[in-house]
């Protein structure tokens, strides 16, 4: 193993996650099996008085995980010093192959977490805990991915051996016949094409988004593109993006935007987008609740909150690629 | 007479290789600059001082690489990396001494391959401006064969980028 | 009005010291009545007061108050209601020393966010209810001893509660002082307002204007529920 602050940094804070969401399960399930407000024996007290703390700790572990996701990038972009060949995260990721399925688990997780820290916002705006199943349900479904995610970080930061030469990402994200993977898959789409329906797909969502907002119809829908935009955009910065950032016709890498002759502006992309897409799925997970009479004063507002702050973020994030595009050298 | 001859011809000889020994051969002009990048795979050639290759267009613009192999495989295919050029409009090519770390001409310059020092993007080709520093280190790091520039071809090229 | 079913409170669960302050307590207090828990020492009245007064929440059991379950609610929304509803007296005043009186009469309101400049009407409006306006700049170590209760009293009052609790209030006070405080307890009865007070002090739970007194012995309330 590696001994560096950030791969310390991050198997602590997976542990921490992993212990904190396995102890709240446990409660979870009680509360899922037991709970009845109306009731008053000790154990519905006991329940009440553990939830309120219980939810409190989520929150800030939770509020870990959305953080953990950039620092395990920041970790494999910290590390590729360390390893024949990679130039970037791309490369340090590829060192074993726990690097990518990490990064992937660690993504879905980022995206689970939020949509529990956004429903249990909205159960703490209710007086008579409205959600709070539904909250320990979806904990419960989080908390495998959660374990699967340390145990996959744990092996790729355990089995980190300096002594392997690595692909670069050039290759690794090259649009060539010969190369294989994903990522020269993605790599090899058509510029030009995938730069359009980026665009029409961007249009389409923040049409929907502001249509929901100002006429509150359409939620379910906006939830539906917010997801598939998130993965049109990811898609987009190998096929394109990448290329008016970095200047170079040929370099597809999303990695190496992260670095610091970037400006960083990979950190501001990527946190833009995956906020945007938090939000958006959150409207969907609070669509069904409208209509419990503790939450009625409270939710439609939140839910329209959410509504505008996923649009604002991915107009920010088209806007700034827009940016990137126009101010580039780079002529396709 | 004689005695007169050789030592005007020793004089001659002697006055030529002091004008001649400073300027060997258009000394590049190696200005790194933080932005610039190998245009092969988009590293920042600073990082990486002891492997610096460079290829000089006729129309005077300049690219850097972090190693010889990523030289060649601009070399061997222009225009991808570079739309609009094309290898015949090649003026200089130059790599790093691995020994001396300093810049020689790629053209007349021995390759090992085969060895185990890597370079920035792993398995690479380490030019020697001579065979007997490029046969010292064969034998030092295992290398495998020395090359010539001519001999390098794009099949070699991509028997380099493997894993181990 | 308040309703308590079936409260027990329990200190210290699952230790050896557990302690069982309140067992199986069924209690209506009536609204714009004046109630007197009466009991010895230990029998439990402070603990049932401060169920009732939603300082603590029970171990078992519900409390309902105006219909409202109140036991069950996250702790902002119960800290909002209580902040609202009860004005609190306690045996000692409980001023904060190194503020004016003033400032400590305006302290249970300053979380409501109301107009400063409102607030100190009010307060100087309260202070001169119970005759020291003219102590308000002053610091609360300068106070008597009645001057001290009155401006708790004051305190108790800024938020305009419906239900006054008091603990003991008459602890520390002597016998004219004593009658003071209950023709100030009249008053509260007189502008609607309930009135929950412990005491073991006969001046109190045998005042005219008690209109109910519940007996509390061990934890529980004598004469069975009401």
């Amino acid at each position: 193993m590696i001994l560096h602050p950030t791969v310390i940094a991050n198997l602590l804070a997976s542990c921490i996650v992993s212990f904190m969401v396995l102890y709240a399960s446990y409660y979870g399930v009680q509360i899922l099996r037991h709970w009845d407000i109306r009731s008053g024996d000790e154990l519905q007290l006991i329940l009440e008085r553990k939830t309120y703390l219980i939810s409190t700790l989520l929150t800030f572990v939770f509020g870990l995980q959305l953080l953990s996701l950039f620092l395990y990038i920041f970790t494999a972009d910290v590390l590729c010093p360390l390893f024949v060949g990679a130039m970037c995260a791309a490369g340090t990721l590829n060192v074993n192959e726990f690097g990518y399925p990490t990064l992937v688990l660690k993504i879905i997780n980022f995206i689970l977490a939020g949509i529990w820290l956004v429903l249990n916002y909205a159960d703490n705006q209710g007086y008579d805990y409205p959600l709070i199943k539904i909250k320990y349900l979806l904990l419960v479904f989080i908390a495998p991915f959660i374990v699967l995610e340390t145990a996959l970080a744990s092996a790729y930061f355990l089995n980190m051996e300096a002594d392997v030469i690595t692909s670069c990402c050039g290759s690794l994200f090259s649009a060539e016949e010969t190369a294989a993977g994903l990522g020269s898959e993605i790599a090899a789409l058509p510029a030009r094409t995938m730069l359009w329906i980026f665009y029409l797909a961007m249009a389409c969502s923040l049409a929907a988004g502001i249509y929901f907002y100002l006429k509150g119809k359409g939620g379910y829908l906006y939830a539906l593109v917010s997801l598939l935009v998130f993965g049109i955009a990811l898609v987009s910065i190998v096929s394109f993006i990448s290329l008016y950032i970095y200047e170079l016709p040929t370099h597809h890498c999303p990695f190496c935007i992260i670095m610091e002759e970037y400006d960083y502006i990979g950190y501001l992309l990527y946190i833009l987008l995956f906020g945007a897409v938090v939000a958006g799925i959150g409207i969907g997970a609070l669509l069904p609740f409208r209509h419990v009479p503790s939450l009625q004063n409270v939710l439609g507002g939140f839910i329209r909150r959410l509504a505008l702050a996923s649009v604002v973020l991915y107009a920010a994030f088209t806007a700034l690629v827009t940016y990137e595009i126009i101010s580039s050298n780079l002529i396709m | 007479m004689k005695k007169y001859a050789r030592s005007m011809l020793r004089l001659v000889l002697l006055s030529l290789f002091f004008i001649m020994a400073p300027g060997h051969g258009g000394e590049p002009e190696v200005t790194i600059k933080k932005s610039d990048r190998c245009p092969v795979c988009g590293m920042f050639v600073y990082k990486y001082p002891k492997w610096v290759a460079q290829i000089v267009f006729q129309d005077g613009t300049a690219y850097f690489y972090d190693g010889a192999k990523d030289m060649f495989k601009h070399y061997f295919d222009t225009a991808k990396y570079t739309p609009g050029k094309s290898a015949q409009a090649i003026k200089d090519i130059y790599v790093t001494d691995y020994y001396e770390v300093e810049l020689i001409e790629a053209r007349s310059a021995f390759y090992v391959i085969g060895s185990d020092v890597l370079g920035p993007m792993g398995h690479e080709l380490l030019p020697f401006k001579d065979r007997e520093s490029a046969q010292e280190f064969l034998q030092d790091h295992k290398g495998r064969s020395i090359l010539r520039f001519q001999a390098v071809t794009p099949a070699l090229i991509q028997s380099l980028d493997r894993r181990s | 009005m308040i309703e308590l079913v079936n409260v027990r409170k329990v200190f210290n669960a699952g230790n050896p010291s557990e302690f069982s302050a309140l067992n199986s307590v069924n209690l209506t207090i009536a609204q714009n009545r004046v109630t007197v828990l009466k009991g010895p020492s230990g029998s439990g009245k402070t603990t049932l007061l401060s169920v009732i007064g939603c300082m603590s929440r029970p171990s078992a059991g519900r409390v309902h108050l105006n219909g409202r379950e109140i036991t069950s609610l996250p702790e902002r929304f119960l800290t909002d209601i209580r902040r609202k509803t009860f004005g609190f007296i306690f045996q000692q005043p409980n001023l904060i020393k190194g503020i004016s009186v003033l400032e400590n009469v305006m302290l249970p309101a300053y979380p409501l966010g109301e107009k400063r400049s409102q607030l100190k009407k009010k307060a100087m409006q309260g202070l001169a209810d119970l005759n020291i306006a003219g102590k308000s700049a002053s610091k609360v170590e300068w106070l008597s001893g009645g001057e001290a209760q009155r401006a708790s009293i004051v305190r108790a009052l800024i938020n305009d509660p419906a239900i006054i609790i008091a603990d003991e209030p008459t602890a520390h006070l002597d016998t004219t002082l004593s009658y003071r405080f209950m023709e100030i307890i009249e008053k509260f009865k007189a502008e609607g307002k309930t009135v929950i007070i412990t005491s073991h002090d006969p001046l109190v739970y045998e005042a005219a204007i008690v209109d109910r007194v519940v007996n509390l012995r061990d934890g529980r309330i004598e004469g069975g529920t009401a």
